[in-house]
């Protein structure tokens, strides 16, 4: 979202300090929040129907993941958030590459695009069960699409960036087209990209386990509805707190990973 | 564009029983509309993204500008922020569910919910965006901590700020949809997977053009906006 901006800068030994005390703070309010939550839960001032207390929760967990259904759960949400990221990187980088080089068509399909990062490609979810089946093929059909969406932008974004001079090197030492894409645009692109292709992943993950929240025969998001309509409580929020898990995972390590390809970045 | 799109499913509808033509899935959309029946689940979906908007608008765009304008809280709440924008949020649709009942509450909370990240996000960006001469100047013209607000920072934000309504609200409609393919009284996400379960595949498609037509010229109308505001600053 932010691609552009620039870190401030300040006294960094200060600005050390500073961020060692803000991370204190967050995780003094993440402790805080879990507590309250215990507290009202097993004092009853939130009904247990609604909200399980946390101990419970972990407990519940633990003797949830050694079985071979949430395994089976599991694999099946994992596999459909790969295969679906895969795709959209497999087809959204090109398709950045071909609105950079096309600025026409960048121009004809940028409304689409746009509207496209929001709107709402899930919309189309009945159509593609109607149509494909109650398989993972519609769920993986609407993720692809709406990872695809920030990494073709972001990829365009990216190569318009590029500085001018690389391209004038690359012409003055003739490289060949192949040589033009593999060795000089995309390492001079890929930290500007690397955001898109996170957002791209995230949104992999909320898009698969949004469908199969909805409707799926299979998968964590799955059962966490499944749950709910069996008034299972306690269940149901062991499948929250896995997915809870799971995006904050994939946002912590693909954060990790940005923060390292930026570092060298020019 | 949009022509291309229509040919190409009718094309699909010919080759395929799944696929319903589109006059078919139109006419089958206007019988709703001619015998009134559709009224009260546009209704409902239209409520429930309006209140749910508002309510993530009240609140993201303020906690967004005090986390934007301190150091401090930026450090604090942005992991926060990014790992909540990465949890897919329906999941806690069944939570809402039992607290509000099935109904258009449930669904507006849901939208609410959903839509207060980006809003959030984008806020904050805006405004660390913001050129710092311009606090400087409302401090050298002694304007009141309102004014420096309406005056200086909105008027600044301007772009970045219908960014957020522009997500906020395509997330919020979003949401409403899935909310109501879950579970609902009323609404068009309802009707469309009801649809499909009565293999009416016409009445399924016909209200999922719809959709996608609100969704669309929302987006763009707003999206317009952005571009003249942003044209503006310039």
């Amino acid at each position: 979202m932010n691609v552009l901006t620039k870190p401030a800068l300040g006294q960094p030994k200060r600005k050390f300090a500073d961020l060692q005390r803000a991370s204190m703070v967050r995780w003094a309010i993440i402790v805080a929040l879990v507590a309250v939550l215990e507290l009202t839960t097993r004092t009853g001032m939130i009904s247990q129907s609604l909200m399980v207390p946390p101990s419970v929760i972990l407990a519940e967990l633990a003797s949830i993941v050694p079985t071979e259904q949430f395994g089976q759960d599991a694999a099946r949400t994992l596999t459909t958030i790969l295969t679906a990221f895969s795709i959209g990187l497999v087809l959204g980088v090109p398709l950045g590459v071909f609105l950079w080089r096309v600025p026409a068509a960048g121009r004809i399909l940028e409304p689409f695009i746009v509207t496209g990062y929001a709107m709402p490609t899930l919309l189309f979810y009945p159509v593609l069960l109607a149509v494909m089946g109650l398989n993972a093929g519609p769920i993986i059909v609407i993720a692809a699409s709406m990872s695809l969406i920030p990494i073709a932008l972001t990829t365009m974004v990216a190569l318009n960036a590029i500085r001018p001079i690389l391209h004038k090197l690359a012409n003055s030492v003739s490289a060949s087209p192949q040589q033009y894409y593999l060795k000089v645009l995309f390492p001079a692109a890929t930290p500007l990209i690397f955001p898109g292709v996170k957002l791209g992943f995230i949104y992999a993950v909320i898009g698969t386990v949004a469908m199969e929240f909805i409707l799926a025969s299979q998968g964590v998001g799955f059962r966490a509805g499944f749950y709910y309509r069996e008034l299972n409580t306690a269940d149901m929020w062991a499948y929250i707190a896995v997915v809870i898990v799971l995006s904050v995972l994939v946002n912590s390590v693909l954060t990790w990973l940005e923060k390292r390809i930026r570092r060298d970045m020019l | 564009m949009l022509v291309a799109l229509i040919l190409l499913w009718a094309l699909l509808s010919t080759m395929s029983d799944l696929v319903a033509s589109p006059a078919e899935s139109l006419s089958a959309l206007m019988d709703r509309f001619a015998d009134g029946s559709i009224y009260r689940h546009l209704n409902a979906t239209m409520q429930a993204v309006a209140i749910g908007f508002l309510i993530a608008a009240a609140v993201g765009f303020p906690l967004g500008y005090a986390i934007g304008r301190s150091k401090f809280l930026g450090a604090v709440f942005d992991p926060l922020v990014a790992g909540a924008f990465a949890i897919p949020r329906v999941i806690f649709f069944p939570i809402l569910l039992q607290i509000f009942g099935v109904g258009v509450g449930a669904q507006s909370a849901m939208a609410a919910l959903a839509a207060v990240f980006p809003i959030m996000v984008s806020t904050t960006a805006g405004v660390r965006a913001i050129n710092p001469l311009l606090p400087k100047l409302a401090r050298s013209l002694s304007l009141s901590p309102l004014q420096t607000v309406t005056k200086i920072y909105v008027p600044a934000m301007a772009p970045s700020l219908m960014v957020g309504i522009r997500i906020g609200f395509s997330i919020a409609f979003i949401n409403v949809i899935i909310a109501e393919f879950f579970a609902a009284r009323a609404g068009l996400g309802l009707l469309a997977l009801r649809a499909y379960g009565m293999l009416d595949l016409p009445t399924m498609y016909g209200i999922i053009v719809l959709l996608a037509a609100i969704a669309l010229i929302g987006n763009l109308a707003l999206w317009a906006v952005e571009r003249r505001l942003g044209n503006k600053q310039l």
